[in-house]
C-alpha cells in the first residue's frame, strides 16, 4: 500500500467517523424540529388561507387581513390551509418553510420576538402569478 | 488475398462513416457507432434549444416585465425538461451507443434494432414536449399539474412516455451487451470505468423509469378521467405525487451523471499520461452511488411535514453518498499527480468537471440538513445546486467528452484554439452564473418567480451575463464542430488520435 492509498483510506475512515459523529449530536436536536409544543401553550391561533395569488390571515376575534400582523413576545400559532394547489409559507427572517397542501392543515409557531415587517414569499410554485404571491408579516411593539 | 480482404473492410468502414449521406441510410442504420453519433446529434440540438429557453427567462428576470408571467412559466419549464430529458440522458445514451461495445471489444450492441427503436423513439417525444409548453414546472408537482388547463400537459406527459420506453430498452440493451458480449479478457475487474458508470446508470434506467411511467399514468387518469389519485377532494393525496415522482427522479439525477463521471474517468488518464489511479475504488464507489442513490428521494420534501421519523435516515443517506462521490474525487486528484498533463480542451473541461463536482458536493452536504433546508429549500440556492450539478458536472462532461472523442468519431481534428475560447467563456460565465444564483439563494430569493423584490436585482444581471457568456461559448462550440467535421484536418491514425501508445497506454482493447 503505497502514501496514497493510505491517504484515501484515511479520508474515508475519517468523513465515515464525521458522519455518525455528525448523526449522535444531530439526532436530539431534530427531535425538536417541528414540535409544536415545544414553546409551551401558544397565546392565540391565526389561521392562514393561501390561495392562488394571495395570502389571507383570519384572527381568533374572527377579523381578516392580507397582511399578519402580530404583537412582540407573542407565541402564535399558525394553521394553514390551502383552497387549491401547493403553496409555502416562507420568511427568511425566521428561517423557515411551510409547504401548505391542499386537504392537510399545516402548523406552525412563531415567537415574535424583534419588531420589524418581513417580507413573506411563496415559495411553492403555484402557477404563473407565483412570482407575485408575497406579503408581509408586521410585528408590532 | 489478405490485403483483399483489408481493403475490403476499410471500404466497408468508410462507406459507413457517411451514413448520414442519405436519409435512406440515416432512417434504416441499426449500427452501434451510427446510432450514437445520431444521439449526440439530437441531444446537442435540444441543449440549444434549452438554452435559447434559458437565455429568454434570464431576459425576462433582468428587463422586468418584458416576459408575461404565463409565457415565463412555460419558459422555465421547457428550458428544465429539455435539458434534462433531450439533452444530458440521451447524450449518455449517445456516448454510451458509440463507446460500450468499442470498450469491451463487440462488434455491435446485443440488440441492434431495439436500438435503432431507442433512438427513433425521441424525434416524436421531443416534438410532443415542444409542441405541448407544459407550464407546471418540470417538476410538475400535482395538484397544479392535474388542474393546468388544454392539452400542452397531455402532450408533454406522452412525450415522457416515449422518452421513458426509450430510457428503459437503452438500459436493457446496455445491460445485456456488457454482460454477455465482452471479448475474452475484457473482465468485471479490467473493463475500462466508462463501462461501469454505463452499466450502473442502466440498472438505475431499468428500476426507476418504471415508476415514472406509472405516476405519469396516473396524473393522465387524473386529468382525464376524473380519478382522484392526486386529489384530496376524491381520498387522494398530492403529496403521493412526489414521492413516486422524486423515487424516479432522484435516481435520475444519478442517471445524468454517472455517465459523466465515466467519460471524466477514461479521459484524466489518458491526458494525464499514465494509468487510473484506484480502477477498483472509483468503480465500487460508482455502484454505490447508484444504489444509495435509490435511498434518498425524501430529500427533495423536507418542507412538506413528513414525520421526522422519516427524514432523519433519509438525511444521513444523503450526506452518505458524500463518501463514494468523495473517494472519486481523491481518485481523479490523484490520477493527476505526477502525471505529464497535456492540457487540451477536454482535459480543461474535465478539470473544471471536478471543481464543480466539488462545489455541487459542498452545496448538496448543506441542502441536506433539515434545519438548513427550511431556509434554503425552493430558492436560487438549490437552483445553483442542480445546474453546478447539470451544467458543471453533466454538460461539461458532455463538451469533454465530445472533444475527447471527436478525432475518434470523425478522423478529423477540431480547432483547438476555438476549442479553449469555447472552454474560457463557458467557465467564466457558468462560474459566475451559479454562484449569482448561490448568493440570491442565501439572500432568500425564491426561484420560479417572473418578477423578485429590488434588493435582488444586482445579482440577477451578474447571472444574465454569465448566462450570455455560455451562450456566446456555445456559438464558437458549434461553429468549431460543425466546421471540423466537414473539413478539419485528418489525424494520421484514427486509432490513437491522442498518441496514447507513446507512453504505454491504449483507448480500445486488444
Amino acid at each position: 500500500m503505497n502514501t496514497l492509498e493510505k491517504l484515501e483510506w484515511a479520508t474515508i475512515i475519517g468523513a465515515t467517523i464525521l458522519l455518525f459523529g455528525l448523526a449522535a449530536l444531530a439526532l436530539p436536536v431534530l427531535d425538536a424540529l417541528d414540535n409544536p409544543d415545544y414553546y409551551g401553550e401558544p397565546d392565540y391561533i391565526v389561521n392562514v388561507v393561501a390561495s392562488q395569488w394571495s395570502w389571507n390571515f383570519i384572527y381568533p376575534d374572527g377579523s381578516e387581513s392580507g397582511e399578519l400582523k402580530i404583537k412582540q413576545g407573542d407565541i402564535v400559532r399558525l394553521e394553514l390551509e390551502s383552497k387549491d394547489v401547493i403553496h409555502s409559507f416562507y420568511v427568511r427572517e425566521m428561517g423557515f418553510k411551510v409547504d401548505i397542501i391542499p386537504g392537510r392543515t399545516r402548523i406552525h409557531i412563531i415567537l415574535a420576538e424583534t419588531p420589524g415587517e418581513y417580507w413573506i414569499q411563496c415559495a411553492e410554485f403555484c402557477g404563473a402569478y407565483h412570482g407575485g404571491m408575497r406579503t408581509k408579516v408586521i410585528i408590532e411593539e | 488475398m489478405e490485403i483483399k480482404e483489408v481493403k475490403k473492410e476499410a471500404t466497408a468502414q468508410k462507406e459507413h462513416k457517411n451514413f448520414y449521406s442519405s436519409w435512406k441510410t440515416i432512417l434504416t442504420t441499426t449500427h452501434h457507432t451510427d446510432i450514437g453519433v445520431m444521439y449526440l446529434v439530437f441531444s446537442l440540438f435540444f441543449f440549444f434549444m434549452g438554452g435559447f429557453a434559458s437565455l429568454l427567462v434570464r431576459y425576462g428576470l433582468t428587463r422586468g416585465g418584458s416576459i408575461a408571467p404565463e409565457a415565463y412559466s412555460s419558459l422555465f419549464t421547457i428550458h428544465g425538461v429539455s435539458m434534462i430529458f433531450l439533452f444530458v440522458i440521451p447524450a449518455w445514451a449517445g456516448f454510451g451507443n458509440y463507446l460500450v461495445p468499442k470498450y469491451i471489444g463487440a462488434k455491435d450492441m446485443y440488440f441492434p434494432k431495439l436500438n435503432a427503436l431507442g433512438f427513433w423513439l425521441l424525434p416524436p417525444a421531443g416534438f410532443l414536449i415542444w409542441a405541448g409548453m407544459p407550464n407546471v414546472g418540470w417538476t410538475a408537482y400535482a395538484p397544479l399539474s392535474v388542474y393546468a388547463a388544454g392539452w400542452g400537459m397531455d402532450m408533454t406527459i406522452l412525450g415522457l412516455h416515449l422518452l421513458g420506453t426509450s430510457s428503459i430498452i437503452g438500459g436493457l440493451n446496455f445491460i445485456v451487451t456488457i454482460m454477455k458480449m465482452r471479448a475474452p479478457g475484457v473482465t468485471y475487474r479490467n473493463m475500462p470505468l466508462m463501462v461501469w458508470t454505463q452499466l450502473t446508470t442502466s440498472f438505475l434506467q431499468v428500476l426507476a423509469t418504471p415508476v415514472l411511467a406509472m405516476v405519469l399514468t396516473l396524473l393522465l387518469l387524473d386529468r382525464n378521467l376524473g380519478t382522484g389519485f392526486f386529489n384530496p377532494a376524491l381520498g387522494g393525496d398530492p403529496i403521493m405525487w412526489q414521492h413516486l415522482f422524486w423515487f424516479y427522479s432522484h435516481p435520475a439525477v444519478y442517471i445524468m451523471v454517472l455517465p459523466g463521471m465515466g467519460l471524466i474517468s477514461q479521459i484524466l488518464p489518458s491526458m494525464s499520461r499514465q494509468r487510473i489511479f484506484g480502477y477498483s475504488s472509483i468503480a465500487v464507489s460508482t455502484a454505490l452511488i447508484g444504489f444509495l442513490g435509490f435511498g434518498v428521494w425524501a430529500h427533495h420534501m423536507w418542507t412538506t411535514g413528513l414525520s421526522i421519523t422519516a427524514r432523519v435516515p433519509f438525511m444521513f443517506v444523503t450526506m452518505a453518498i458524500a463518501i463514494p462521490s468523495g473517494v472519486k474525487v481523491f481518485n481523479w486528484v490523484a490520477t493527476l499527480y505526477g502525471g505529464k498533463i497535456k492540457l487540451s480542451t477536454p482535459m480543461l473541461f474535465s478539470l473544471s468537471f471536478i471543481l464543480s463536482f466539488i462545489i455541487q458536493g459542498v452545496e448538496g452536504v448543506f441542502l441536506a440538513a433539515i434545519p438548513l433546508d427550511y431556509q434554503l429549500q425552493d430558492t436560487y440556492y438549490v437552483v445553483s445546486h442542480l445546474h453546478y450539478v447539470l451544467f458543471g458536472v453533466s454538460a461539461q462532461a458532455v463538451f469533454a467528452g465530445i472533444y475527447y472523442y471527436f478525432p475518434y468519431m470523425t478522423g478529423r481534428k477540431y480547432n483547438e484554439t476555438l476549442g479553449q475560447l469555447h472552454f474560457a467563456l463557458t467557465t467564466v460565465g457558468m462560474y459566475t452564473l451559479f454562484t449569482a444564483m448561490l448568493f440570491l439563494g442565501l439572500a432568500g430569493a425564491p426561484r420560479r418567480y417572473y418578477q423578485y423584490l429590488p434588493e435582488f436585482f444586482n445579482l440577477n444581471v451578474a447571472a444574465s451575463f454569465g448566462a450570455i457568456l455560455i451562450a456566446f461559448g456555445a456559438l464558437v462550440f458549434l461553429y468549431n464542430i460543425l466546421s471540423s467535421w466537414y473539413r478539419g484536418p485528418l489525424v494520421e491514425n484514427q486509432e490513437d488520435p491522442w498518441k496514447l501508445a507513446d507512453y504505454g497506454l491504449k483507448e480500445w482493447p486488444d
